[in-house]
C-alpha cells in the first residue's frame, strides 16, 4: 500500500529482470535492509516504440530505508571447506547475521529466487495514447482488456 | 542493520489505466549581476518534477509509468520521488480508483 509521505527511489532499466544488473542490485539492497516500496514494487512492461518494442523494468525501493553494517567479526583466515561448511549452514548464517559469508549467502538465495520469479513470467503491454496509458498483463482477461483499450480510446 | 535472511515474493501487477497524467519540471533561477547592478547571466539550480496522476486498477503500476517521462531517458531517473498525496478507493462493482500527487528530487540522495 503506498502512503502519503512515502519516498520511493526507482531504478529503471532495459533488459529481461532474469538476467538484468538491476535485479542483483535490488537483491543486494534487500539483504542489506533496503525496503521495497509498497507491495507491487515491481513493474516490467513492453511497448510498441517506432515500430519496435521497447522493455522498460521499474522496481520501485522504499528510499526511508537505511543500511548499516556492523563489523562485529574478527579477521580470519579460512579455507574453502570451513568457508562451505558456514555458508551452507542456515542456523550459522543466522546465528551470524553481520559476517560477510551471511551476506553472501543471503545475496545469493534472494537474487535466485527473484531470477527464478522473474524467468518465466511475460511483460505486461504498456500502451500510451497521449498524456494517458494503460498497463495490460498478457493473461488478462479478455473482457476486461477489451474494456480498458475502450476507455483508453 | 545485519543481513536480511527472509524470502520475497514478487506480485503480478493487475490491469491499469492512467486516465490523467500531469509532470511539470521546474528549476530556481538566481540572476547574476554586475557591480553597477545590471543584469549579466542568470544560474539554474535545484531542478524538481510535480507529478499528478489519476486512475484505476494498480496504483504503484500507474506511479512507475506515470513517472517515467513518457519513456524519455533521465526523468524520475535517480534521486527520491516523495508521494505527497495518496488516495485510495476500493470499489466492489468496479476497479480500484487512485489519485496520487508529489514531487521528485533528482538531486536528493
Amino acid at each position: 500500500m503506498m502512503k502519503t509521505g512515502q519516498k520511493i527511489v526507482f531504478v529503471r532499466g532495459e533488459e529481461p529482470p532474469h538476467r538484468s544488473p538491476d535485479t542483483a542490485l535490488v537483491a543486494a539492497a534487500l539483504v542489506s535492509g533496503v525496503r521495497l516500496a509498497g507491495d507491487k514494487p515491481f513493474l516490467d512492461t513492453i511497448e510498441e516504440v517506432g515500430g519496435e518494442a521497447k522493455r522498460s523494468v521499474t522496481w520501485s525501493l522504499d528510499g526511508g530505508s537505511e543500511i548499516t553494517f556492523r563489523p562485529a567479526f574478527p579477521e580470519e583466515t579460512m579455507d574453502f571447506a570451513e568457508f562451505r561448511r558456514r555458508f551452507e549452514d542456515d542456523a550459522w548464517c543466522r546465528a551470524n547475521p553481520d559476517h560477510p559469508i551471511s551476506y553472501l549467502r543471503a545475496l545469493a538465495d534472494t537474487l535466485l529466487s527473484l531470477q527464478d520469479q522473474l524467468r518465466g513470467r511475460k511483460p505486461a503491454l504498456l500502451i500510451r495514447k497521449g498524456k494517458r496509458f494503460a498497463v495490460i498483463p498478457q493473461d488478462a482477461d479478455p473482457k476486461r482488456k477489451a474494456e480498458i483499450l475502450a476507455l483508453l480510446g | 542493520m545485519p543481513v536480511t535472511l527472509t524470502k520475497i515474493g514478487i506480485q503480478s501487477v493487475d490491469i491499469t489505466l492512467a486516465e490523467s497524467v500531469e509532470v511539470s519540471a521546474k528549476v530556481e533561477s538566481k540572476p547574476l549581476m554586475d557591480q553597477h547592478g545590471k543584469f549579466v547571466d542568470g544560474a539554474a539550480f535545484d531542478p524538481t518534477s510535480d507529478f499528478s496522476l489519476k486512475g484505476r486498477g494498480d496504483l504503484p503500476a500507474g506511479l512507475a509509468i506515470g513517472t517515467d517521462g513518457g519513456g524519455a531517458a533521465g526523468l524520475f531517473t535517480g534521486g527520491v520521488t516523495i508521494v505527497a498525496n495518496v488516495k485510495e478507493l476500493e470499489k466492489n462493482d468496479d476497479w480500484n480508483a487512485w489519485e496520487c500527487s508529489g514531487q521528485h528530487f533528482p538531486n536528493a540522495s
